[in-house]
């Protein structure tokens, strides 16, 4: 009856009194099997919904699970693993414009910025309390730093985009300075550990904390050299007491142990067998080609550790750790190694002593076989940000550089020979730079820190001509997507590229 | 005395010549007679008939007889709209029977036009007019079919050939990159012909299928005229979607007289037009074993095999289809009516493809006195469609030309059979893809319109109508679990839905037609009209049913139970307004203006208005034209104006957000982000039309002659904008920036050649069209993707859709010849093609595609010619199409040489060491040259000249049928597609568009081909 009513009086007013406003309501015929963004947005369940929704970029494959591609495979941790036009090029730094990996790295991570924005946008638009908006804002503006981060050590100076997506806002944005980049990162974690929570309970476990934002704070203020603030920062965080390392290194590696642990500081959730982009895909690119421990039909082998070869006189990632270091076994399987763990009903898995088909190593952490809840490029392990033996190094990295390049601070090498006595070696007395680095380069190997490292560690020009590269300075910034730059004329390029 | 005597003889000559006068006037006579029509025999009720020079005069009553008084001497004036006058010598006859020529000059032929009918003499735009006669002699299933050929600038196609298939009609050339298809108004109600919303397609299937027909639902037996509305200034009284052009669909209507009651019935027998020659048992042996490099034992010696299975002849067959109609139509001065039911029941030709209709009409008008007439329609028609699967590589027909001769149909047990186990295929046994798998559509469809109209004041109408369109859909595809050769399915699928949708449109009309002075009139048009529709859709599927001969969705595994639907909406307000004006009945001029305000478009462009004006001059009705005899008449129209389409979706303007898989802890959830972005300001294509034409009719419109150029421009047509990633990569907004130009001009001669006992009349009609689309904004460039395969790409400066990829050298002969070459491939050998490097940068890559040919033709022409000789009658029309493009992506499998698939004989010449061919590449089991790419080799003119029907009929004569009570009755053969001359190498050079899309013309995918048909029928009026 209701629109009956409506149409006669569009009928009635409009036909005799050529009224075009009596027909507004008759005309008015919103989606009913779409939500409308304005019909949305306005509760806190749909904000909770909508800042879930910040975190699906993370869980998607391009974030992490083929973010390798970006952040490991040029350092010298890690080789390309037989011969793929999308990676292969990245690690003889000859990565072209046109790269697929680098431009899916580029869009997911702005698609991360523009999900956070719609939460900044909408939040204090919704009918919740100024904390639940101050709360939220702070988390998307996590996420937000977390993308840009990646994307200003990646790319160099890259458009900000502030705005909720919408044609009412330039989309045409040209490269900001690096500087205001990492000025706006700043801010955004500074928010971010002023109104997130110190822990998270139930089903927000997962979600963004006030130790995330400070640990990702001091690694930021670590790349930035303000090593004072970064020592603070991570002292913030050590502070909360929330956190400690797990008593084995390998409990980080076993799916019953690693997910949201104690040494948990930003994890990205995932589940396995669940719809595309929900689980973690590293297993399917890590574990050694045709050797069937994924029960799914993959295991490629695509990236593999460096190791000691004619080609490579450097210091290889397998020789990098030193005599008895536990962290090893969990790093990488090297021949005859056997896995209990890894397919326990099969009588667990050996390596084979002469190595997998296309590689004599092969990395070991992620890979935990087949199992109830494991699929083809997806099971349910949790991606590691940012564990707590990052944040105490990040500490003892702000004493060293604070120090001179060697340091002798008790709480610095604490937290150092914390982390050394977890992987069975003896603890040092004094830290030097040299220390600090090749201690990172073991405890996080595979863990896409590596190259960050290399490039706060500086000269890494010659590091890796070392390693049998050809490469320039150009070659330490990532070409901005052509593609990008064919859409976007505001962009220009980067040098080299 | 004298004088007396004198003056006798004057006076008695005074006297007689008085009596003799008196006599002459009073000698009154009564004639009656029957007056006839010259062409069909019938009577004629209504003809005028009027003593010359005297105000005496009657009309013909319901038998076609007049009584009337007259002296005896007169002479009788008979004269009948839309037949020639005739002036009859009483010669004291009691009786004067009749007979009625039409007149063969149809300047005053009333047409029908967009809310109204006008004097075809007083048209001003440009429309194209099908009537009952040219459709009675096409047995066509669907009635846009009938229009195929019949109009300049009206170029149909039909794009799937199965009993139901859809059709493209392009009116004026393609002026859209997401719809390019006419509106249709049936009886004055706009239809929904929404291919996509009403019929299962395989969804399932990578690429899908064709959707079916969205006007099945139209019985054509009951059209009594079809009008095609091309320029602007006829088609803007229907504003923001007649962009297109507009269709409009007369049914028929009863007419006062004698009840008839009438049937019409045809049977008809339907085949393919040719089979293609693939390679026989004893070829594809000798191929089997080079391509896969060890022969089967079976196949060893090749010679003492035989044929081997005709799959051609597996799948097609001779569809019989069948038509029947009764229709009883009849009234007095006050109530008419035509009711009709129909049946019609078509087998494709191939096997598994069927069509139903069953469908009823009722018309109805009544005066309820001078002024007031109510009156109304319905229309009831119930579908019932089998589709089999094609335009898809693993459609039927492509896998009939692939399954090699080696396998048999069945086994002996009766099951479907599988080739040997070492030949590997992609797809099932053609015959089992066909039965076994199932698509059925079934649509019951209600179409009404009820009218109240009014004289208010003279010359005042006021018209009211109600119509409504109810659709009702239901769909079931299912596909079974098989298991023969290398080819399985393990678990079958079912997927049904049913779809919904209601329509209601209610129009006020205010017409007023007069005069101004004594030389001028004036007719205009005021009008308001709403529309809206809705629909919803639920759909369900299951997996696993314990067989394959039940389908119902409970039987499948609750396990893996979805289900999915949605729902949608959206209205229409417009007031519109026409006015004519006719000065000195030589100058006329029309202009119309509509505004629509659309739930389409958002707030912010929620109006458009759109007017066109036209002018016509009839100058043989010029004083100095007088003395011209030859010419009688000539007539030049000049008009423009501005038309929309608004078929942007229904919701474009909108943001939406949608739901996200995220993991929260360690549980699946959803969230909830945007899903695109929206432009609020999103509107309709814009389409600015100009047209001039010229009628000419001579030696008394025995020759009459149109002509029209025209000028479209599309303009604000809808693109999506191409943001950077960095905007976020939500589905991007449509925004208004697109342009293409149709450039064309059309010509249409009628000669009448011959009246009387033999007559002969000619039509032709031909029409060219250019495209070029001139802006794309930012978008760059479009691609028309089929199966994943890009096979076309619209970029500016061109025309839309035109083929795309490498162009071919020849064939590599020697490694010599490799090595100097660009690179291809590391693995390229003699025998592969050579790809010409366009960019000559050494490297064969994708930089070197370029343009291959243009699927739109240039110009197309249509003959038709109808002859009649006491009784008998004869028609047919040729249709030619011209300059055309077809890309044969059958040939990519079928001469693919890449696979164990059967191939053509022309593979036979394929390359070998001894047979250095240089048309056929080798056989190369993994195509390492990538042989079959997109390139020239699979363009191919798609010219054709066809003998697209052919109709013999003979009328019985009148003393035979009254015999039997009869009042006419005729009975004729028709044949359809009888002859057809191509060099297309394909079954069917009609190809069409891939669910019409714009972007996609031209592309044989394994179409269903157009049947060639022949046709016997008779029908009968009591």
């Amino acid at each position: 009856m209701y629109k009956t009513r409506k149409y006669l009086k569009c009928a009635f007013i409009a036909a005799l009194a050529f009224s075009l406003s009596a027909c507004e309501d008759f005309l008015d015929k919103q989606p009913l099997d779409t939500i409308v963004e304005d019909s949305f947005y306005k509760t806190a369940q749909d904000m909770e919904k909508a800042m879930l929704a910040a975190y699906v970029p993370l869980q998607n494959l391009q974030w992490m699970g083929q973010g390798w591609r970006i952040l490991e495979i040029p350092s010298d941790n890690t080789q390309a693993g037989g011969t793929d036009p999308d990676f292969t090029p990245i690690d003889d730094f000859s990565t072209s414009a046109d790269n697929i990996s680098v431009a899916e790295f580029w869009a997911i991570r702005y698609r991360a910025v523009a999900l956070s924005n719609v939460v900044i946008f909408r939040a204090p638009l919704a009918s919740i309390s100024d904390e639940e908006v101050a709360a939220l804002v702070g988390e998307a503006k996590f996420i937000r730093a977390l993308a840009y981060f990646d994307l200003a050590r990646v790319f160099g100076d890259v458009p900000i985009s502030l705005e909720a997506p919408s044609l009412d806002n330039e989309v045409l944005l040209p490269r900001s300075p690096l500087a205001e980049v990492y000025a706006l990162i700043e801010a955004d974690l500074t928010e971010a550990a002023a109104v997130l929570p110190i822990t998270r309970a139930g089903a927000e476990i997962g979600r963004a904390t006030k130790g995330a934002a400070l640990a990702l704070h001091a690694k930021v203020e670590l790349t930035l050299k303000n090593f004072r603030d970064a020592q603070e920062l991570s002292a913030e965080c050590m502070r909360l007491g929330v956190y400690s390392l797990m008593p084995n290194y390998g409990d980080n590696w076993n799916i019953a142990t690693s997910d949201n642990n104690a040494e948990s500081v930003f994890q990205i959730q995932h589940v396995g067998c669940g719809p595309f982009g929900t689980g973690n895909a590293s297993q399917a690119f890590f574990a050694p080609f045709g050797q069937g421990i994924t029960k799914g039909s993959d295991g490629w082998g695509s990236q593999i550790p460096t190791s000691p070869s004619v080609n490579n006189p450097g210091t290889t990632i397998q020789e990098a750790f030193e005599e008895g270091d536990l962290r090893l076994f969990h790093s990488i399987m090297e021949p005859a190694a056997s896995y209990p763990n890894i397919n326990p009903d099969e009588g667990g898995y050996n390596y084979p002593a002469t190595g997998a088909s296309r590689a004599t190593i092969n990395i070991k952490k992620y890979v935990i076989g087949g199992g109830p809840n494991t699929c083809f490029m997806s099971t349910g392990q949790n991606m590691h940000v940012i564990r707590y033996a990052d944040v105490l190094l990040s500490f003892v990295e702000a004493a060293v550089e604070l120090d001179g390049g060697v340091t002798v601070n008790q709480e610095a090498l604490d937290a150092f020979n914390a982390i050394r006595s977890r992987a069975g070696l003896e603890s040092l007395s004094i830290v030097t730079r040299d220390d600090l680095f090749q201690e990172r380069r073991v405890e996080f190997a595979f863990e896409c820190h590596r190259w960050f490292d290399l490039l706060r560690q500086g000269d890494v020009v010659n590091t890796m001509r070392l390693h049998g590269k050809t490469l320039d300075e150009n070659k330490l910034l990532f070409p901005i997507p052509s593609a990008e730059i064919k859409i976007n004329t505001e962009l220009t390029q980067n040098e080299g590229y | 005395m004298v004088q007396y005597y004198a003056s006798t003889p004057r006076f008695l000559l005074v006297f007689f010549l008085f009596i003799g006068i008196q006599a002459i006037s009073l000698a009154q006579v009564t004639v009656k007679g029957i007056i006839t029509d010259g062409e069909t025999g019938e009577t004629l009720i209504g003809v005028n008939v009027v003593e010359v020079g005297a105000n005496n005069g009657t009309v013909s009553d319901f038998d076609g007889t007049y009584t009337l008084t007259i002296s005896e001497n007169a002479d009788l004036q008979f004269t009948y709209i839309g037949y020639l006058s005739t002036t009859r010598k009483v010669n004291g006859a009691e009786e004067l029977n009749v007979i009625l020529q039409p007149d063969v000059a149809t300047l005053n032929e009333v047409v029908v036009v967009g809310y109204g009918s006008q004097r075809k003499s007083d048209l001003t735009g440009s429309l194209s007019s099908v009537t009952e006669e040219q459709l009675k002699s096409m047995p066509v299933t669907g009635l846009d079919q009938a229009l195929q050929g019949r109009a300049a600038g009206v170029y149909v196609t039909q794009n799937d050939g199965a009993p139901g298939g859809a059709l493209s009609i392009r009116i004026r050339g393609i002026g859209s990159t997401l719809t390019a298809e006419p509106l249709y108004v049936i009886d004055g109600v706009p239809i929904a012909s929404d291919n996509q919303g009403s019929s299962a397609t395989f969804g399932a299937l990578d690429g899908g299928g064709q959707a079916s027909n969205a006007l099945n639902t139209i019985n054509p037996n009951d059209v009594e005229r079809i009008e095609v509305l091309k320029d602007a200034s006829a088609t803007a009284i229907y504003g923001a979607r007649a962009a297109n052009g507009v269709v409009l669909i007369t049914t028929k209507r009863g007419s006062a007289g004698k009840t008839k009651i009438s049937i019409d019935s045809y049977v008809g027998a339907n085949q393919v037009l040719r089979k293609l020659d693939v390679m026989n048992l004893r070829e594809y042996a000798q191929y089997f074993g080079e391509i896969n490099g060890t022969q089967l034992e079976e196949f060893e010696r090749p010679e003492l095999l035989g044929e081997g299975t005709d799959w051609q002849d597996a799948v097609f067959r001779t569809g019989i289809n069948q038509n029947h109609q009764l229709s009883i139509t009849g009234g007095n001065k006050s109530t008419q009516f035509a009711i009709s039911g129909g049946y019609s029941d078509t087998k494709g030709i191939v096997v598994g493809s069927d069509f139903q209709r069953y469908s009823a009409r009722v018309n109805l008008d009544h005066h309820i006195n001078d002024r007031v007439d109510i009156g109304g329609s319905i229309n009831v028609a119930q579908t019932n469609e089998r589709i089999v699967i094609n335009d898809n590589s693993a459609g039927v027909i492509y896998t009939a030309l692939l399954t090699p001769p080696s396998a048999p149909v069945r086994n002996a047990d009766g099951s479907f059979a599988a080739p040997q186990d070492e030949i590997d295929l992609q797809f099932d046994n053609p015959v089992a893809r066909a039965l076994e798998t199932i698509n059925d559509n079934s649509r019951t469809r209600v179409l009404s319109n009820l009218y109240f109209s009014a004289e208010l004041f003279r010359g005042i109408t006021y018209r009211t109508e109600l119509g409504t369109d109810l659709n009702f859909s239901d769909q079931l595809v299912f596909f079974p679990s098989t298991d023969r050769g290398n080819f399985s399915n393990t678990v079958s699928t079912l997927n049904t839905s049913r779809n919904q949708s209601t329509f209601w449109i209610n129009k006020h009309l205010l017409t007023f037609d007069g005069k101004i002075g004594e030389s001028s009139k004036i007719n205009t048009l005021f009008g308001f009209e709403a529309q809206a529709s809705n629909y919803e859709f639920i759909a369900a599927s299951r997996n696993g049913l314990p067989n394959n001969e039940l389908t119902q969705i409970n039987l499948g595994d609750a396990g893996q139970a979805t289900n999915g639907g949605g729902a949608g909406h959206n209205s229409l307000v417009s007031w519109f307004s026409r006015v004519n004006y006719t000065l000195l009945d030589r100058y006329l001029f029309t202009a119309t203006g509509r505004i629509d305000g659309s739930s389409r478009f958002g707030p912010n462009n929620r109006y458009g208005f759109f007017p066109s004006a036209a002018v016509a001059w009839r100058i043989s009705e010029e004083p100095f034209f007088q003395d011209i005899n030859l010419i009688s008449n000539f007539k030049i129209r000049v008009g423009a104006g501005a038309v929309g389409n608004q078929e942007i979706g229904l919701y474009s303007y909108l943001a939406n957000v949608q739901g996200f898989n995220v993991v929260r802890g360690d549980q699946l959830s959803t969230a909830f982000g945007p899903s695109n972005i929206a432009n609020p300001n999103v509107r309709w294509e814009s389409s600015i039309q100009a047209n001039i034409g010229v009628d000419l009719g001579m030696y008394d419109g025995r020759i009459t002659f149109t002509g029209d150029i025209y000028r479209k421009i599309a303009d604000g047509m809808l693109l999506p904008a191409v943001l950077p990633t960095s905007a976020g990569g939500f589905q991007a907004p449509f925004v208004n920036i697109g342009r293409i130009v149709n450039d064309g001009l059309e010509l249409g001669i009628n000669t009448v050649n011959s009246t009387g006992a033999f007559s002969w009349s000619t039509d032709i009609n031909a029409s060219f069209n250019r495209n070029v689309v001139e802006s794309l904004g930012s978008t760059g460039s479009l691609v028309g993707v089929i199966q994943r395969l890009p096979v076309t790409r619209t970029v500016e400066g061109r025309a839309i859709s035109e083929f795309f990829g490498y162009k071919t050298a020849g064939i590599f002969q020697t490694l010599a010849e490799i090595a100097e070459a660009p690179t291809q491939s590391t693995d390229t050998r003699p025998g592969d093609f050579r790809f010409e490097d366009l960019n000559n940068d050494g490297v064969i890559n994708e930089e070197d595609q370029t343009f291959l040919g243009n699927p739109v033709p240039d110009f197309t022409a249509n003959l038709s010619n109808n002859f009649g000789y006491k009784g008998l009658e004869l028609s047919f029309l040729i249709q030619g199409v011209f300059g055309n493009e077809i890309l044969n992506l059958l040939d990519r499998n079928l001469l693919g040489l890449t696979d164990q698939n059967n191939q053509r004989v022309e593979a036979l010449d394929r390359f070998t060491a001894t047979n250095p061919s240089t048309t056929v590449p080798r056989a190369t089991f993994s195509d390492p040259n990538d042989n079959r790419r997109i390139s020239d080799r699979y363009v191919e003119d798609g010219s054709f000249v066809r003998l697209r029907n052919v109709n013999l009929g003979y009328q019985l004569p009148n003393a035979l049928i009254k015999k039997i009570n009869l009042s006419s009755a005729k009975v004729y053969v028709s044949g359809q597609n009888l002859l057809t001359f191509t060099e297309y190498s394909g079954y069917d050079p009609e190809v069409g568009s891939f669910n019409q899309n714009p972007l996609i013309n031209g592309v044989d995918n394994g179409r269903y081909p157009a049947a060639r048909s022949l046709t016997v029928g008779f029908n009968a009026t009591f």
